[in-house]
Formats: structure tokens, C-alpha cells, sequence
């Protein structure tokens, strides 16, 4: 039976590597490079997700050793059961996206190198699987570099146009930046265990003083949060993502940091064992900022993917609001509710892998039908894409958490981790800060509801305000379908959790020794007793609400009537030019948190009458102010640092020269 | 005795930093390097270590004749007369040769390197080598001396190796010596070509390559 499962495993692989060098041999020829590469990597993400699925339901691990590199550094690869989980999700985002683009792909026939492309995407799914299976420091940091660049690649498709050369520098940079970090935190490992793998890791680190713990998650947490996106890390996200061709971005978006969320997790429970409380606290406290400021600056955005960008941050501190409670919970020994909030936070990457994905591919169908990612330059759309139009919705409710969708599912149990930190744990901090986080849960709830209500809005209803929008066709049926089946996902996802359970569960066993049954997603916090309500039981009690607030309104206010006729417009016909737009529909927001962005607005009045004006040109420029405020005087002062070291380098071989001895002698003076 | 010898190749180096005419620091060099072969072949004298003779006529060969040789023919072609400059004086670079060797003499004696019965005097005046080596590579502008400074390290670093184990093994020994050949060449080739292009060969003039 295992040996069945490796084979799965293996051969996914190979799909992928055949994928890889198929799309580069047939480059001449872009439909077959097209169709050979999102062919096999869609029959390698079915294969990984089978080898994930039995893996996780047989409870047994796998392992394949591909390459002894040397007798410590071994290519391994590990499917244990956090493994799986995240193969799990990249092979079923990778079967989604796939399909969906061997249509979007088309739109570069004739104009861009496509194998390329399609050979770029294999290799970045090979990365991540083997980011997420590899079971020793160095296959991992090489994995997990060869993802970093690879994507960097990805993001610079389109290198001709400056702004995505320019992303794609910022990326790179901070990219390597992480991974500095997370080298660090390796060696320290190493260091201190004398072995490289995981396996020896997670025996020996439990058992390092508290004070290297603490260093190596520190570590670990910068590391793996800048790829992460998490803020004031997060600034590559809103450019990365939105530069990349858009079945990238949905990859990127939703699959490629949450290993990041992988890494953490194995650091955090694999290796370090039990750590101290402000970890979870710390990390808390990240998923809060994270969560709130990431969908605040989304809300001000008109890019529908520098939007998804931005949410991606708000989801990633939504998911770091659970890691921290699960961390803070295990601190102090309260394995269901930490189970609780470990199974929240799973279930809640699983989540926003689709529906992030669903939207990315959306915003790709707009982009690909219309040409522009700008929702003011949109409007009307559901007429000509009502395929592509309820997908988003589909894929925005989710987002929004709106039941029965399954983003829903993940947010309700994420809310009851935080109240449980205010009514399970006897600390008056954790009282106030479980509180303080449900809080900023809901309010970023409220601007990401209120965000999908301003794109799908003002991008597909109403009527087209460019000629961009009003001749557009649907999209091709491949693209479609990727995204059916992520909508699809969402549903099953949001109205039977008890499937995801099935899979998370095994990790939480692992690291809790608890497993949640479906009762216990549903604990009511404040009552210490395992009282639950039921989900089929809310549903019910809400439509007799419902039914009967319709017939108290019929009884007082009688039968509705409707009435059909055009809109009065003081006379003047109605032009598209009258719409209100997505920056008006944000701007009460902008308003209210001016300081946050640190807005530049200028309204032009041209005309003989201020009352009677001709033309009114109005200027909106919103700068984040962790930019302004932190980025700038931090590159700032690296610059002049730089030029004052510069002196050093006189062009002079003589001085060169002079270096060389000076340090020669000083070393020899040194040692003894 | 074997102090002497050291003296003489400790002089040499110096003398290095104290001529006037770029043609005469060949004769030095190849007065150099004899003294090196010599010291090689009085190793091989007193261990019988076969490997000390091939090393000691290979220099030699090598850098007591061929490399003077091909020096002698470069600055010919050039010019013969040509006066050196410095960047320091000549009684500044003196004292500041002084200050080297010593320098070299004093890091040794605290270095308690592994030495060898025979080889043992050498070290000390073989670190100090390598200093003034590169204090000939700073303080000289023409490009040609360069190359000199860098047999000059070479030769200082052959020593270290004979002073602490006999030499180094064979092939290394062949490699290092195949190496300076090409050098000399590359760097008798390239200062005819940078000559003939922009009629100096000073090297201050790279300056204007930095960006």
C-alpha cells in the first residue's frame, strides 16, 4: 500500500520535470508547449493530491531518498502528515490553475516565449512540493531558493514594461532577505544539534536552552514572515503579484506563502517542542497588525490584483492570529483549544488557497477579456461574462466569509480561538488581548465585505464606463472550468467542514494528541462545559426569523409593487461618465484613515465660473506610511552608507594592495 | 650559514626598493632566485629529499634564468633607460622595509609554525619576503614592476613552504612554477601592449577605470 502512495508521490514529480523540459523542447511551437506543460502538471498536481489524500488517511508517512549529496545532506523527500496537508493544497491549486491556463496562456501566442513560461511554471510547482517534503536544512534552503527565483523569473515575464522590472527587483531583494533569515536560524539549529535533517532536529532542539529557542523562532519568524507577506514585510506583495502573468499570481497568492506558513509551523511545533507564551503572543500580535492594516490599504486600492495582493496580507495575519492563539494555548497547556485554533488556522490556508485562487484566475479573466486591471476603467461586465462574473462573486463571498462559502468555516473558528483566549486563560493580558484581536477580526471583516462589494460592483455592474469594457467576449471554457472547480471547492469546503477535519486532524493529533470532532468547531467560548450549538440549528432558527420578519412586514405594509421606468436625470440622458466609482467608493475610508496613507489630493476647477465649471480634474496619490515612514529613510540611509564606504574603493591598485598587507599582517599579529 | 643566505635574500628585496633604473631590477631578481636555488639545493644536500633537487634546479631554471630573460627583453623593447617612480621617497620606502622585516621577525616569533631542522633559519626572512614583495607591488607605478613584487611573494612563499615541510608536493610544486612562467609572459606581453597603446605604463593611470 505505501509503496503505492511513493509511486504516486514520484510520479507527480516526474509530471512535473516532463512538463519542465517538454514546454522548453516544443518552445517553437506555442499551442503544443502550452498544452504539454499544463497538461502534465495538471496530471501531476492529481497524482500529488492522491499520494496526499491516502497519505493522510492510512496515517503513514512516506519517504523517498532520491540522492545522497554527502553522508549528512541527503535529497530526501518526507511525507509526514503536515507535509501532506500542504501537498494537498499546492496539488489541487495546481490542478485548478493548469486548466485554467491552457486558456489563459493563449494570450501570449506569438508574443511572448510560452515554453518558457509554461516550463517556469513546472519548475516553481517542483519547488514548492519539494519545499514542503524535503526533510533536511540544506534540499530545503535550495528548495526554497529555487522557488524564490524561479518566481522572481516568473514576475519579470513581461520584463519590457519598467514598473514590472521594477516589482520584480523589490521582490528579489526582499525575498533574499527572508531567506537570510531563515539560513540563520538553520545554522543555529546546526550549530547547536551538530546534524542537518529535520528528524534530528525535531529530537535535539527540544531541549536547547530557552534563550536559543527563542533566537531561532525569532529567526524563523522574519525569515519565513517576509515570504509570507506579513506587514511591514509584506511591501513586494502588492507589486509582485499584481506583475505576474495571473495564473502565476494565483499560484503565488495562494500556494507559494503559505509554505512559508509551513516553514513556521514545522519550526515552531516540530522542532522547538514547547516554547514560552510571548511567542504566541508575538505572533498574535503580527496576524492583528497584519490582518487590519493589510485590508485597510487594500480597500484604497483600484487594482483588482493589487487588491487580492493586499488581502493576501490580511489572510496571512488572519492565519497568524491563529498560529499565535494555538502557540499561546499550547503554552499553557490546553491541548483541545489549542487544537482548536491549530485546526483554524489549517483549515483556514486550505481556504484561502482556493478562494484566493478563484479570484486571482478572475481578475486574470477581466484582465485577459479587457486588458486592463483597472476597476474605474471597467463596468457592466456581468452582461458579456456572467460565467466570469458569479465565479468572483462566488469567490469575493468567500473571501468576505459569507456562509455558506467556506471562508466562512475558517474565520467562525478562528473567532472562537481568540474569545477562548478571553474566557479559558486566567492572565488578564490574554483576557484583553483575545478580546482586542476578535475585535480587529471583525473589523477587517467588515472592509473585506465591503472591498469585494466596491470591485465586483463597480468592475461588472452597472454600465461599461470605457470602450475597453463594453466589447469584451468570455472567456475561453479552460478557464472557466479552473475556476469552476475552485468554486466548486468552496461550497463542498464551507458546507462540510467535517472532510477537511478528516486531514487536519491527523497533524493535530500529532502535536496535541486531540483530535475536533465537528461538535467541536462549534463550542460556545463563554460556557465551560462541551455544550455546542449546531450549525443545522442556527440555519433553521434563522429562517424562522427570517420568514417571520416577511410576514410581519406584508401584514403592516402590504403587497410590494414595482413600478418600471427609466431613471430621471434632470433631464440629461444618463452616461456612464455619471457612475459612481470604486475611488468614490472608497474615499470615506481614505478619509477616515488620512494619517494611514498619507493622501495627496488636488482638485482642479477649470472654467470662467467656479459654479459652472468646464472640467474638474481630481487628483488622488496615496502613499502607505509604513513606505514613507520606514522603507525610505531605511534605503535611504543603507545609500549613504554605501557612498561613504565607496571611498574605500579608490580605483587605486596601489591601495588595494595596501588593504591586502595591512590585513595580512594584522590577521598574523591576531592569531598566535 | 644558512642566516646568511637569509640576510642575502632579505638585501635583495630591499634592494629591490632602491633602484633607479626599471632594468635593474632584473639582475637582482635573478640574484634572487639563485640564492633561492641555492638554499633549495643546500636542503636537498643535507636530507637527501629527491624532490628538493628537481625543485632547486627548476628554479633554477625557471625563475634565475627564463624570467630574467624574458623580463630583460621586455623592458629592451620598451626602454632600457627608464627611470623608476615611486609613490613614497626612496629613504621613506627604506624605513618602511625596515618596518616590514621587522614586523615579519617579530610575527614569526610568535607564531611557533612547525618547522623543519634545516628549514627553520629561513622563515622568518621568507614571511618578511612576502611583505616587501607586496610593498614593491604598492610602492612602484610602473607595471612591470608589479610583476616583479609578485616572483618577489612567489619567491617568499616557495621558502615558507621549503622552511616548514621540505617544500610542497610535486605537482603542486610543477603547477606553482608552470603559473609564474605564464604570469611572466602574460605580464611581459601585456606591458608591451599597454605601452604601445598609451605610451606609459603607469599604473595610477587605472584609476580612470573605476566607475
Amino acid at each position: 500500500m505505501e509503496v503505492f502512495e511513493i509511486w504516486l508521490f514520484v510520479l507527480s514529480l516526474l509530471f512535473f520535470v516532463l512538463g519542465a523540459f517538454g514546454a522548453i523542447f516544443f518552445s517553437r511551437r506555442a499551442k503544443w508547449a502550452n498544452f504539454l506543460a499544463h497538461s502534465s502538471a495538471l496530471i501531476g498536481g492529481l497524482l500529488g493530491a492522491a499520494a496526499a489524500w491516502l497519505v493522510l488517511s492510512t496515517k503513514q508517512s512516506i519517504s523517498v531518498t532520491a540522492w545522497t549529496i554527502m553522508s549528512d545532506i541527503v535529497l530526501r523527500f518526507r511525507v509526514d502528515m503536515l507535509s501532506a496537508f500542504f501537498l494537498f493544497v499546492i496539488s489541487l491549486l495546481t490542478v485548478a490553475v493548469s486548466l485554467y491556463s491552457i486558456g489563459y496562456v493563449t494570450e501570449y501566442y506569438e508574443k511572448k516565449p510560452v515554453g518558457l513560461l509554461g516550463s517556469g511554471f513546472n519548475i516553481f510547482l517542483l519547488s514548492m512540493v519539494a519545499v514542503v517534503t524535503v526533510d533536511n536544512s540544506v534540499s530545503f534552503l535550495i528548495a526554497w531558493e529555487l522557488m524564490s527565483l524561479i518566481s522572481f523569473f516568473l514576475v519579470m515575464f513581461e520584463h519590457e514594461k519598467p514598473e514590472i522590472r521594477k516589482a520584480g527587483y523589490v521582490y528579489v531583494v526582499m525575498t533574499h532577505f527572508g531567506t537570510v533569515f531563515i539560513i540563520l536560524s538553520f545554522l543555529t539549529l546546526f550549530f547547536f544539534t551538530n546534524r542537518l535533517d529535520f528528524q534530528s532536529f525535531t529530537q535535539a532542539a527540544s531541549d536547547l536552552p530557552t534563550s536559543v529557542k527563542n533566537m531561532i523562532f525569532l529567526m524563523s519568524l522574519i525569515g519565513f514572515g517576509t515570504k509570507a507577506g506579513i506587514i511591514p514585510l509584506h511591501v513586494w506583495l502588492p507589486r509582485a503579484h499584481p506583475a505576474a502573468p495571473s495564473h502565476v499570481s494565483a499560484l503565488m497568492s495562494a500556494v507559494m506563502i503559505k509554505t512559508a506558513v509551513y516553514g513556521l509551523l514545522r519550526v515552531s511545533y516540530d522542532f522547538l517542542g514547547d516554547g514560552t507564551s510571548w511567542w504566541g503572543a508575538v505572533v498574535l500580535g503580527i496576524g492583528v497588525i497584519s490582518a487590519a492594516l493589510g485590508i485597510l490599504f487594500g480597500v484604497a486600492e483600484n487594482d483588482m490584483k493589487r487588491f487580492l495582493a493586499f488581502s493576501s496580507a490580511e489572510n496571512i495575519g488572519i492565519i497568524f492570529m491563529g498560529l499565535g492563539a494555538s502557540l499561546l494555548f499550547r503554552s499553557y497547556h490546553e491541548p483541545l483549544l489549542g487544537a482548536l485554533a491549530l485546526t483554524a488556522l489549517l483549515y483556514h490556508v486550505l481556504n484561502h488557497a482556493i478562494f484566493k485562487g478563484l479570484l486571482f484566475m478572475g481578475a486574470g479573466s477581466v484582465l485577459y477579456a479587457t486588458h486592463t486591471k483597472n476597476i474605474n476603467e471597467l463596468g457592466g461586465l456581468i452582461r458579456q461574462m456572467p460565467w466570469t462574473a458569479s465565479l468572483f462573486l462566488i469567490g469575493g463571498m468567500s473571501l468576505a466569509a459569507l456562509p455558506p462559502f467556506n471562508g466562512f468555516i475558517s474565520e467562525w473558528a478562528t473567532f472562537q480561538s481568540l474569545l477562548h483566549l478571553s474566557f479559558s486563560l486566567d492572565h488578564p493580558v490574554w483576557k484583553t488581548a483575545g478580546g482586542l484581536a476578535a475585535a480587529a477580526l471583525g473589523l477587517t471583516g467588515a472592509f473585506v465585505a465591503g472591498s469585494v462589494v466596491k470591485h465586483f460592483g463597480t468592475a461588472f455592474l452597472a454600465l461599461p464606463r470605457t470602450p475597453r469594457a463594453a466589447h469584451v467576449k468570455e472567456v475561453p471554457i479552460a478557464m472557466r472550468l479552473g475556476m469552476m472547480i475552485l468554486a466548486f471547492g468552496t461550497l463542498i469546503l464551507g458546507m462540510w467542514p467535517g472532510f477537511v477535519l478528516h486531514m487536519t486532524n491527523r497533524i493535530v493529533e500529532s502535536y496535541f494528541h486531540k483530535s475536533l470532532t465537528g461538535r467541536a468547531m462549534l463550542y460556545v467560548p463563554f460556557q465551560h462545559s462541551s455544550e455546542s450549538i449546531s450549525l443545522g440549528g442556527v440555519l433553521v432558527i434563522l429562517l424562522f426569523l427570517s420568514t417571520l420578519i416577511l410576514i410581519s412586514l406584508r401584514a403592516s405594509v402590504g403587497k410590494s409593487n414595482n413600478r418600471f421606468d427609466e431613471t430621471w436625470n434632470c433631464g440629461t440622458p444618463i452616461l456612464p461618465s455619471m457612475e459612481y466609482t470604486g475611488t468614490s467608493y472608497s474615499h470615506p475610508v481614505l478619509m477616515i484613515f488620512k494619517r494611514l496613507y498619507g493622501i495627496e489630493r488636488s482638485v482642479d476647477v477649470q472654467g470662467e465660473y467656479a459654479y459652472y465649471p468646464k472640467r474638474i480634474r481630481h487628483r488622488l496619490k496615496t502613499e502607505s506610511m509604513i513606505e514613507s515612514k520606514l522603507y525610505r529613510p531605511l534605503i535611504h540611509g543603507t545609500v549613504l552608507l554605501s557612498q561613504r564606504l565607496r571611498a574605500i574603493q579608490s580605483g587605486n591598485l596601489q591601495s588595494y594592495l595596501a588593504y591586502m598587507i595591512i590585513t595580512l599582517i594584522v590577521l598574523l599579529l591576531w592569531i598566535r | 650559514m644558512e642566516q646568511w643566505i637569509a640576510m642575502l635574500l632579505l638585501v635583495s628585496a630591499i634592494w629591490l626598493l632602491q633602484i633607479r633604473k626599471i632594468s635593474d631590477s632584473v639582475p637582482i631578481l635573478a640574484f634572487q632566485s639563485f640564492i633561492l636555488a641555492l638554499t633549495a639545493g643546500a636542503m636537498w644536500y643535507q636530507t637527501k629529499l629527491s624532490h628538493l633537487l628537481i625543485a632547486a634546479l627548476l628554479t633554477l631554471i625557471v625563475k634565475a634564468i627564463i624570467i630574467p630573460a624574458i623580463l630583460h627583453y621586455t623592458i629592451k623593447k620598451i626602454d632600457v633607460h627608464r627611470r623608476v617612480e615611486r609613490v613614497t621617497s626612496k629613504y621613506t620606502s627604506l624605513l618602511i622595509s625596515i618596518i616590514l622585516s621587522v614586523a615579519g621577525f617579530y610575527v614569526t616569533s610568535r607564531l611557533h609554525l612547525p618547522s623543519t631542522k634545516f628549514g627553520a633559519p629561513y622563515l622568518p626572512v621568507s614571511i618578511t619576503l612576502v611583505f616587501l614583495g607586496t610593498f614593491i607591488m604598492i610602492d612602484h607605478k610602473k607595471a612591470l614592476m608589479q610583476g616583479i613584487g609578485l616572483i618577489t611573494i612567489e619567491n617568499g612563499l616557495f621558502l615558507v613552504a621549503q622552511s616548514i615541510s621540505y617544500g610542497m608536493p610535486m605537482m603542486v610544486e610543477l603547477g606553482i612554477f608552470f603559473d609564474m612562467l605564464v604570469t611572466v609572459v602574460i605580464i611581459g606581453i601585456l606591458s608591451l601592449r599597454i605601452h604601445s597603446t598609451f605610451e606609459s605604463l603607469n599604473i595610477v593611470n587605472m584609476r580612470s577605470l573605476k566607475g
